[in-house]
């Protein structure tokens, strides 16, 4: 049973399960390595061939059109004297969090959508997947939009109960908490399908049991629920830091020009598209891109090493 | 400001420099076009941000004159021209003719990438005097004319007739001083405040707010060689005090109500009575609720007369090997006839003067032609320096933190010098 309700994305934490059986020498020379070498190559020349490469700009500094020299620590002292990086990761360490807020949510949702005898519940399943497959631009449009000061809905729903009007996304801080309510809002729908497919291995006996020996509803979620979703819980936490952590669409669109609080509202990701792009230092785009993926490593690692502490197979 | 008698002097010096400022790819900048020959055989490719310019008509009319040259034009999107240019820059791969904007001309022209004009200007093929001086200045680097003023934007004081006649509040003149708008704006506020309305809508635009106001209190943005900020001139601090105090009484709705709703936005909703805005809102406006009730004048006078004047360009690549033909296009998108062409099509005033009738005539409700006017007049060149985007990025980060009284004009000024002088002196070792 306890490969049933392991989702399949999380089948790398499987073979510890399984014990170190698998562990004999390989018999098979170096046939399997033939077959996986597309995909090694692929990775190779895709993905850590351009890593190194960003890692060695980090240390070069870049003409406009071309052409660059090598500086040593200059980009990485220049980085740290800015004092733009601290705010910027704050800034996406926050919305991080908020980020992760949505999966005690989604897995409420997803337990009410599992119900027996739910009436119309793909449909609802659709409703809560949609933002997902929306584009993060359009997104952030319509978003800006409902968070208007003056115009807004949200503001003129607040106003019935006399509350003043909030200027969501041009006040330090609280445009923090309107994107990460948006960034929840668009990833709902992804838990949901994640948690939703680890609920229905869940057997229904478990659930009757309980009844029979008295446990509330409430009860259930935390003792059966929870321990028995936690690999797929583990999966979704992984991957909301990764996305939490490249934070940059919705404060590009959300956050415009003229905003008083644009500086202070950056993320690591925006911080990377001014220097890169807008600022042409390629050389300090590229050392923000190597501390933004080792404080993700790290965060992955940290996750890793602390979920052997609490995931549950039985 | 004319420094014709100088050129040809300077024209030297200036390629110069340019070829050893070049750390990049390839070579110098060229300076040797040559456009006279009317029979020149050649294929070159023209690259132009989406806009309502009727190209194909230039194109068309270009080839009366050089029939041998085949034009071929890619446009993309504004948002993504400067950053596909810049790729294609990198890789030696640049169009032969290309359009070009204020604040990235310099970055081209410094580095040698884009062909000196100096030679049809000598020859006579190219007449600065034909358009407005602030747009012979911004194309200028080092004393060297680097690209063909294509059309300009000029900027104006909208109002909105219904609303000052609701308030009770006399409509705006051409003779207007701050004065004069700040007291109009707060009235209107006062009368009309309860249903939403303001008197003005400020906000933090550059180039439609308050580099205009920083030039007519006899302000800075940049000192003249582009090498130190000047936000903190006494004109400079004067204009942002007064739109900080604009804000402060209400004459002017917050900025972080400007950062929602754009003032144009506020304007065409009817929900501001006057804002500064560009020639190119014409078409925005015309078509926006209050299309009927709106007018426009000059823009109201500080210690002087002063409007901000950007515009578009066209360029040649120097490492082409058609430079010749694509800086023949280039002139010609620059001819009187060429320009009779562009401004039919009403988007744009075009650069070359004489040739803005067609724009004005397309909207004769409104009085355009102070747009022409004023810039001839009393026109001073959009600041740019070298690598322009770079500061604008900080400006954009301070300026609406200054105006929203996060900081006080002195102390946001001198922050705003300090840090912008950094990336100008950065720009220099480059």
């Amino acid at each position: 049973m306890s490969q049933t309700i392991v989702p399949r994305s999380t089948s790398s934490t499987g073979p510890r399960v399984r014990g170190g059986a698998r562990r004999v020498a390989n018999p098979d020379g170096m046939w399997p390595w033939l077959f996986v070498a597309p995909t090694l190559l692929g990775l190779a020349v895709f993905y850590f061939w351009p890593v190194i490469q960003t890692a060695y700009f980090s240390f070069t500094t870049w003409g406009v059109f071309g052409g660059s020299e090598f500086t040593g620590l200059k980009n990485w002292i220049d980085l740290l004297e800015s004092g733009a990086v601290p705010r910027a990761l704050v800034n996406t360490l926050l919305y991080t969090a908020m980020v992760l807020l949505g999966i005690p949510i989604s897995i409420y949702i997803a337990s009410l959508l599992n119900r027996p005898g739910l009436r119309f519940a793909a449909f609802y399943r659709v409703l809560f997947f949609a933002p997902f497959v929306s584009m993060q631009a359009a997104i952030a449009l319509v978003w800006g939009m409902i968070f208007n000061s003056q115009y807004g809905i949200l503001n003129q729903f607040l106003g019935i109960f006399g509350i003043p009007p909030v200027y969501w996304t041009s006040t330090e801080w609280v445009a923090l908490i309107a994107i990460g309510i948006v960034g929840i809002w668009s990833t709902l729908g992804f838990n949901i399908i994640i948690l939703g497919a680890g609920l229905r291995s869940i057997p229904a006996e478990m659930y009757e049991a309980a009844r029979i020996d008295g446990a509330s509803n409430w009860r259930q979620l935390l003792s059966i629920t929870v321990p028995l979703l936690s690999p797929s819980i583990f999966f979704l936490t992984v991957l909301s830091v990764i996305r939490g952590m490249e934070l940059f669409d919705l404060i590009f669109i959300m956050i415009g020009e003229s905003n008083p609080i644009k500086g202070d509202t950056q993320s690591m990701v925006s911080l990377f598209y001014r220097e890169a792009f807008i600022g042409n230092d390629k050389g300090t785009g590229a050392a923000i891109a190597i501390l933004l993926m080792l404080i993700i490593g790290l965060l992955t690692v940290i996750q890793f090493w602390v979920q052997r502490r609490w995931l549950s197979f039985e | 400001m004319r420094r014709r008698t100088v050129l040809t002097g300077l024209a030297l010096s200036g390629l110069a420099a340019t070829g050893c400022s070049d750390s990049g790819s390839g070579g110098g900048g060229g300076g040797d076009v040559d456009v006279s020959d009317t029979e020149m055989e050649a294929t070159i490719e023209f690259a132009a941000w989406e806009a309502d310019f009727d190209w194909e008509s230039v194109i068309e009319g270009f080839n009366q004159t050089y029939p041998n040259i085949t034009v071929q034009m890619t446009k993309t999107p504004f948002k993504d021209f400067f950053t596909r240019l810049q790729t294609q820059a990198s890789g030696d791969n640049l169009p032969d003719a290309f359009m070009m904007n204020g604040p990235n001309f310099q970055l081209y022209a410094s580095h040698g990438i884009i062909a000196s004009f100096e030679n049809a200007v000598e020859a006579g093929e190219l007449d600065f005097a034909n358009y407005p001086e602030a747009m012979h200045e911004l194309y200028t680097y080092e004393d060297v004319a680097y690209g063909v003023p294509t059309s300009y934007d000029s900027i104006g004081l909208w109002y909105n007739e219904e609303l000052f006649e609701k308030a009770g509040v006399e409509v705006p003149t051409d003779e207007w001083t701050w004065e004069d708008l700040h007291e109009a704006a707060k009235e209107i506020s006062e009368a009309l405040g309860d249903e939403g309305i303001y008197g003005f809508a400020g906000g933090a635009y550059n180039q439609e707010l308050f580099y205009n106001l920083i030039f007519q209190a006899g302000g800075e943005v940049l000192n003249e060689d582009a090498t130190e900020a000047r936000y903190s001139s006494e004109g400079s601090r004067k204009a942002l005090q007064f739109l900080r105090d604009m804000v402060e009484d209400g004459s002017s709705p917050s900025i972080q109500t400007t950062a929602d709703t754009s003032p144009d936005e506020l304007f065409k909703s009817g929900k501001a009575a006057m804002v500064y805005g560009g020639s190119f809102r014409v078409a925005g406006y015309v078509d926006s609720a209050v299309g009927e009730n709106i007018q426009v004048v000059r823009l109201p006078i500080g210690e002087q007369r002063g409007v901000v004047l950007h515009g578009g360009a066209v360029v040649a690549n120097a490492e082409s090997e058609n430079v010749d033909a694509a800086a023949a296009f280039a002139v010609y998108t620059g001819s009187q006839e060429g320009q009779q062409i562009i401004g039919e099509s009403g988007a744009s005033i075009p650069a070359y003067q004489g040739t803005e009738q067609a724009y004005i005539d397309a909207h004769p409700e409104y009085d355009l032609e102070i747009f022409p006017q004023s810039a001839e007049e009393y026109g001073f060149p959009y600041p740019v320096s070298a690598n322009t985007e770079a500061w604008l990025e900080v400006e954009s980060d301070m300026i609406p933190k200054i105006l929203a009284g996060e900081l006080s004009v002195e102390e946001g000024t001198e922050q705003l010098d300090e840090k912008i002088d950094a990336i100008l002196a950065e720009e220099d070792e480059q």
